[in-house]
């Protein structure tokens, strides 16, 4: 009996290949990290003081604490109604 | 049959070698297409420079340096022609990465210099990720800007580097470095067209044809 090579699955479509492309506007920005883009942000001390207590409060991660603040804004608004 | 002439390292003479072959194709007799994939357009202002002179035949060309459109057009209008040449620019684009979803065969020019030869893994990785969205593509290396002369031992250690990169065929046909290429590909005419005939740039490119359709 010959032996068939079992056929790659496609990773990827053609059109993830092509947006893959580095000049594709579909690029997120950022620099990659993993599953994640790596972003540079300004903060005043006193905020920044206040998001590492608030941290050590919750012993998470100042990133940890920063994202759970931006996905509240973005996802249930960042203005109280 | 669709032919991709790319390289993600510029330089290597791919618009000359593209506006050539599309060239030599129509002088066959062929309805050719030539697709500019590159930004800068280069390809497309030969064509009209050759147009502007009322050179026989014409080349149909349309510029195309956005990937999905390049591909949406090409696949809408193939049928039209008989040969379609993509100059992709150098360089990784959503372009150059239509053009290897839809090509037959990709043409990889290179000259014979560590630059160029180093370049060559990359546009292999480039090759083995298109050959997972797709089959067939049959991609071959060529040698451009070669060393005049037959017994150059930078041809031979280049040429013999393509084995290194199993993703290449290489095709011993070179395009030597030429002026007649550059005069001829700048004024939108092919070698063979271009008059005095340079007889020995004709004779490397009629082979390149050869090999290739």
């Amino acid at each position: 009996m010959a032996i068939t090579k079992p056929k790659a699955k496609p990773s990827q479509t053609a059109e993830s290949f092509i947006s893959g492309a580095p000049d594709s506007e579909a690029q997120p920005k950022g620099v990659r990290k993993g599953n994640k883009r790596q972003i540079s942000l300004t903060i005043t001390p006193a905020l920044l003081q206040r998001v590492d207590e608030l941290a050590a409060e919750l012993g998470q991660s100042r990133a940890a604490i920063i994202n759970m603040a931006i996905y509240r804004a973005v996802e249930h608004g960042l203005i109280k109604e | 049959m669709i032919i991709t002439v790319g390289n993600t390292k510029g330089g290597v003479g791919k618009t000359t070698l593209a506006v050539s072959l599309a060239i030599a194709r129509a002088l066959s007799g062929r309805d050719v297409w030539l697709i500019d994939g590159d930004r800068q357009g280069t390809a497309q202002t030969a064509i009209s420079i050759r147009a502007e002179n009322g050179v026989s035949p014409g080349i149909a060309c349309a510029t195309y340096p956005d990937g999905p459109t390049l591909r949406s057009q090409v696949q809408q209008q193939m049928a039209k022609f008989d040969d379609i040449i993509i100059d992709a620019g150098g360089r990784d684009s959503t372009a150059l990465r239509a053009a290897l979803v839809l090509s037959d065969v990709l043409l990889v020019p290179f000259a014979p210099r560590s630059y160029d030869v180093w370049a060559l893994s990359d546009m292999a990785s480039l090759v083995d990720e298109a050959r997972s969205v797709r089959d067939g593509l049959r991609s071959v290396a060529v040698l451009n800007l070669a060393d005049p002369g037959g017994n150059s031992v930078d041809n031979d250690e280049a040429a013999a580097a393509v084995a290194d990169v199993p993703q290449f065929e290489y095709l011993a046909t070179p395009i030597r470095r030429r002026k007649a290429f550059a005069n001829a590909t700048g004024a939108g005419l092919s070698v063979q067209e271009m008059k005095p005939v340079d007889k020995k740039a004709a004779a490397e490119l009629r082979a390149l044809e050869k090999a290739l359709f």
